[in-house]
Formats: structure tokens, C-alpha cells, sequence
């Protein structure tokens, strides 16, 4: 079984059924940045338990793998998670974790989107394209520090890329307060009760917390760089989910329910020809 | 001597530095976060400048990337600002980052082409001006031109504005052949003054308006 996002709820319902761990540990053969983020922020953010927690940490660390990388820097156990960077490479898969402001805005962030848009340009795709990627996912990212939190604390974000020849995904995930909570606070919003009206008024109408700028820039910014590529976006705050395939001219977005979960994730993939799926992370 | 001079009241005229600069200090300029980080280091001295006109300039030299989110909790926030200042509107909430009354001007220097166009974008999508700066001293700006939009009413308006120098309504007036009234010529000017590319101050019961650059051209 691929780990995709279609998929991550089925496999952490496994997981969850206390059926043989190793069973479904081998299952999985293959994961999606997509996949992989969606799981880990559905598993950490509901759960609430700390066995499920173990499962999920046991199923990401099993192999000396991406997975593992990506847990590791996320929960934080990593030791150095900017130590082993090579500040100029161009890596196929990245990742970056989100705790404070000061990783929205320092050298190590910055750094990380040049090497994202290096390795976009590698990847085939244009300077003017790659950077307007970047400028994007800093976006998404900084709605994780903008947006995410309801007390001060630590940030729960977690970012990361994966890029092969003409393809590339992004993914932004935080088990923060989500997008209804979040909106809730401005009153041009504040009508909003649902979580789907509320990723749905986030993603089209552009609505932000703020109380003077009820229309926020990040969604447009993103929407903006995709204008007529072949892109497929997923969003999912509380029990919303949102699709959204854009094939050009041809766009079409899906709504739906989906198992609650804590914050905001959201990844997008998009390749240069062809139909936009999210593609397995060679983990070798 | 006439009597008006003798009775002339006027506003203190600042002696304060009129510039501030800012600068993001990394290449990427991107995110309301980075933006507000900007503004807070220079936010004392805006907020402390209760009596003076400060000029904000976001100083872009060396930026690669800049997007709408930065410019938006930077020079646009300073906008919006400096409007709430001219219409007396208080502060509108206890948000860190809520629009609050200052005077302040904001404007951009040294900006790239991509990034030019990136500011010239943004502004223009609403409908507003932004000074670019392109020559200035350390406390003085002495030359720039205009990205976003400006009425071309108004743009006649400012031309006019800095070839006087400074100038009421009624000295404008004088120099055009417009056929509107001098409430015409008052409320462009006005609207300039609110669009950030006018300061102005008392003079008995005028309002004498001084372009925010002594020469501005419009960029495009």
C-alpha cells in the first residue's frame, strides 16, 4: 500500500485497530511527501494517546529512511536538524521544521528556499515559475506562524519538498487551532460554524484572522503561481477537506468530510506535463 | 510688511529627521512575519513621533523576492496607518499589528526590476501610489518616482505641486488653467495628502502642501 494522502487515514486506522503492527508496518511499500505529512499530523494531532503516538513513530523510524529523516525533524529528537545541510545542493527531498518565528525568518529558512528553487530549476522548471513556488510555501509556512497558534507557544509546523524531473509537491502541515478557531476571531468571519465554510471562505475568498485585513495574501499568492498549471492542491483543517485539480483553464475543486484532526495541512503537487499525482519518495 | 504676515500663524516646522529606514536584511523578502519583524524594530520611533511627519522607507537593495504578504505588514500597514493619522481614526483594536494612527509617508528604494514590478503590482492592484525613492540623504528625500496608480487628475495635481515647490490651493490654482474651484484644488490636494505624497501644514487658514520628494516622475 502507497501511503498517499487518499490513504493515511486507512493506515492509521490500521494502526489504530491494534491489528499486527509488523503486518501493517510492511504493507506500506511507498509514501508521497503528501501522504506522509497528512499521516503524521492526523496521528499526532487527534491522537492525544501516547501508545498511538509510538505506532506512528515505530512505522516512521522502521526503516533508515526519508520517513524516519522527516519524524525525527519534525518531533524534534533530531539532533541537528540544519547540521548535515549542504547549504549549496540541490536535494531532491527536504524538509523543515517551524517551532518559532525566528525559523519563519532566519538564515536557515531562507537558505531552504534557495535550495528549493535550485532544485526546481534543475528539475526542468523556470526561474520566474520555481521562484514564485518559493514565494508560495513561504507564504504557507508563514500563515503557520501568523495563524496557527491560540496562546503563545511553540509552533507545530512542519515543511517540506519533493522534486524529480518536470514534478514537484510542497507540503505545510501544523497541528495548531485550524482554520475555523483561527477565524473565528475576526468579525467579518465570525459567521463562519463550520469548518468546511471556513476552509472554504480561507482558500477562495482568501479570508484571514486579521482584524483590519480580512482578506489575506497567502492563498492568492499560491493560487497565483499555479494560475494555468497542471496542479493538484489538498487542504484539510478539522474534519474539511478540500480538492482542488487545476489542469490549465480547468479547474475543479471538491469538498468533503474527513476524520477531525488538529490545525491545517496542506500540500500541492504539480508537474510540468501530464496529469498531477503525488509521486512515491525514493526512499533507498 | 502686511498685517496678514504679522497675524500669520504657523505649524512647528520638524526638526526631526523625516526619514526612517528599514531594510528586511535577507534576500528573500517574503511572509507578514518577516514584514512585522521589520516594523518592529522601527515602530518606537514611528509611534514616538506624535508631532512629526516621519517618512518610512523600505529600503529593498539586494532583495531577490518580494511578495505580497511582506509588502502588505510593511508599507502597506504604514498606509494605512498614515490614513487612520490624516482621517483621525483611533487605533482600531488591541492586535499587535492593529492599524493605529502615525504620521508617516511610507515609500520603497531600491528596488530591482522583477521587485519594481512586484510593488508596482501590488499597489496598483488597489488602486494606490507608492513613492520609490532614487535619491535621498540621510535624513531627506530628494528625487523618486511613482509605482501603483494615481489618478491622472491627481497626477496633473502633483506635477504641479512639485514644480511650485510648495503651494495652497489657491497658489495652484493661480498657476492652472483648469476650469474647478478652488474646493477643487483643495480637495485633490488633500487627497494627495492622504495618498502619502504630500506633507502639509497650518498657515493662518490654509493648508500649504509640500510634495514628500522635491522632483517625482512616474515610473512606466
Amino acid at each position: 500500500m502507497i501511503l498517499n494522502s487518499r490513504n493515511a487515514d486507512a493506515i492509521r486506522r490500521l494502526l489504530q485497530s491494534k491489528s499486527d503492527l509488523n503486518a501493517t508496518l510492511n504493507s506500506v511499500t511507498g509514501f508521497s511527501l503528501a501522504g506522509m505529512f497528512e499521516f503524521f499530523a492526523t496521528a499526532v494531532g487527534d491522537a492525544g494517546s501516547k501508545a498511538q503516538i509510538k505506532q506512528i513513530e515505530e512505522l516512521a523510524t522502521a526503516r533508515n529512511g526519508r520517513m524516519r529523516e522527516a519524524w525525527l525533524q519534525w518531533t524534534g529528537t533530531a539532533t541537528d536538524a540544519y547540521g548535515e545541510v549542504d547549504c549549496h545542493a540541490a536535494p531532491t527531498v527536504e524538509f523543515f521544521r517551524l517551532r518559532r518565528r525566528e525559523d519563519q525568518t532566519g538564515l536557515p529558512y531562507q537558505l531552504y528556499q534557495e535550495r528549493f528553487v535550485r532544485s526546481l530549476k534543475e528539475a526542468e522548471f523556470q526561474r520566474k515559475f520555481a521562484e514564485a513556488l518559493a514565494g508560495a510555501m513561504a507564504d504557507m509556512t508563514d500563515n503557520v506562524i501568523q495563524h496557527s497558534l491560540a496562546l503563545p507557544g511553540e509552533f507545530s509546523g512542519f515543511a517540506g519538498f519533493h522534486i524529480l524531473p518536470g514534478y514537484m509537491a510542497f507540503a505545510v502541515i501544523d497541528v495548531g487551532r485550524g482554520v475555523l478557531a483561527s477565524l473565528s476571531r475576526s468579525p467579518t468571519w465570525a459567521h463562519l460554524h463550520t469548518a468546511s465554510d471556513a476552509l472554504q471562505a480561507a482558500v477562495f475568498q482568501h479570508a484571514s484572522s486579521r482584524p483590519d485585513q480580512p482578506e489575506g495574501e497567502g492563498f492568492r499568492t499560491l493560487f497565483k503561481s499555479l494560475a494555468d498549471r497542471n496542479c493538484r492542491l489538498r487542504f484539510r483543517s478539522d474534519n474539511a477537506v478540500l480538492n482542488i485539480e487545476d489542469a490549465g483553464m480547468h479547474r475543479e475543486a471538491a469538498i468533503a468530510s474527513s476524520p477531525p484532526l488538529c490545525g491545517l495541512q496542506l500540500s500541492v503537487c504539480c508537474t510540468l506535463k501530464g496529469r498531477p499525482e503525488e509521486k512515491v519518495i525514493d526512499d533507498a | 510688511m502686511t498685517l496678514d504676515s504679522l497675524t500669520e500663524t504657523s505649524e512647528r516646522i520638524s526638526m526631526t529627521p523625516f526619514c526612517i529606514s528599514l531594510a528586511p536584511g535577507v534576500p528573500n523578502a517574503l511572509g507578514a512575519t518577516l514584514g512585522q519583524d521589520c516594523i518592529e524594530k522601527v515602530l518606537p520611533g514611528l509611534e514616538a513621533a506624535t508631532d512629526d511627519d516621519i517618512a518610512l522607507i523600505l529600503d529593498l537593495t539586494g532583495i531577490q523576492a518580494v511578495n505580497a504578504s511582506f509588502l502588505k505588514a510593511t508599507a502597506f500597514w504604514a498606509f494605512q496607518c498614515g490614513q487612520a493619522s490624516v482621517k483621525q481614526q483611533p487605533r482600531t483594536s488591541d492586535e499587535r499589528w492593529a492599524v493605529r494612527p502615525l504620521r508617516v509617508f511610507p515609500a520603497v528604494t531600491g528596488c530591482s526590476g522583477e521587485v519594481m514590478s512586484d510593488v508596482d503590482d501590488f499597489f496598483s492592484g488597489r488602486q494606490l501610489p507608492i513613492l520609490h525613492v532614487d535619491e535621498r540623504t540621510a535624513d531627506r528625500m530628494i528625487k523618486g518616482h511613482l509605482l501603483g496608480r494615481l489618478d491622472p487628475v491627481l497626477e496633473k495635481t502633483l506635477t504641479g505641486l512639485v514644480a511650485a515647490g510648495e503651494a495652497t490651493a489657491a497658489e495652484l490654482a493661480a498657476t492652472s488653467d483648469d476650469a474647478i474651484t478652488l474646493n477643487g484644488w483643495n480637495n485633490r490636494l488633500a487627497d494627495l495628502h492622504l495618498l502619502r505624497l504630500a506633507r502639509r501644514r497650518r498657515r493662518s487658514k490654509f493648508w500649504v502642501y509640500t510634495p514628500t520628494t522635491k522632483h517625482i516622475s512616474v515610473w512606466g
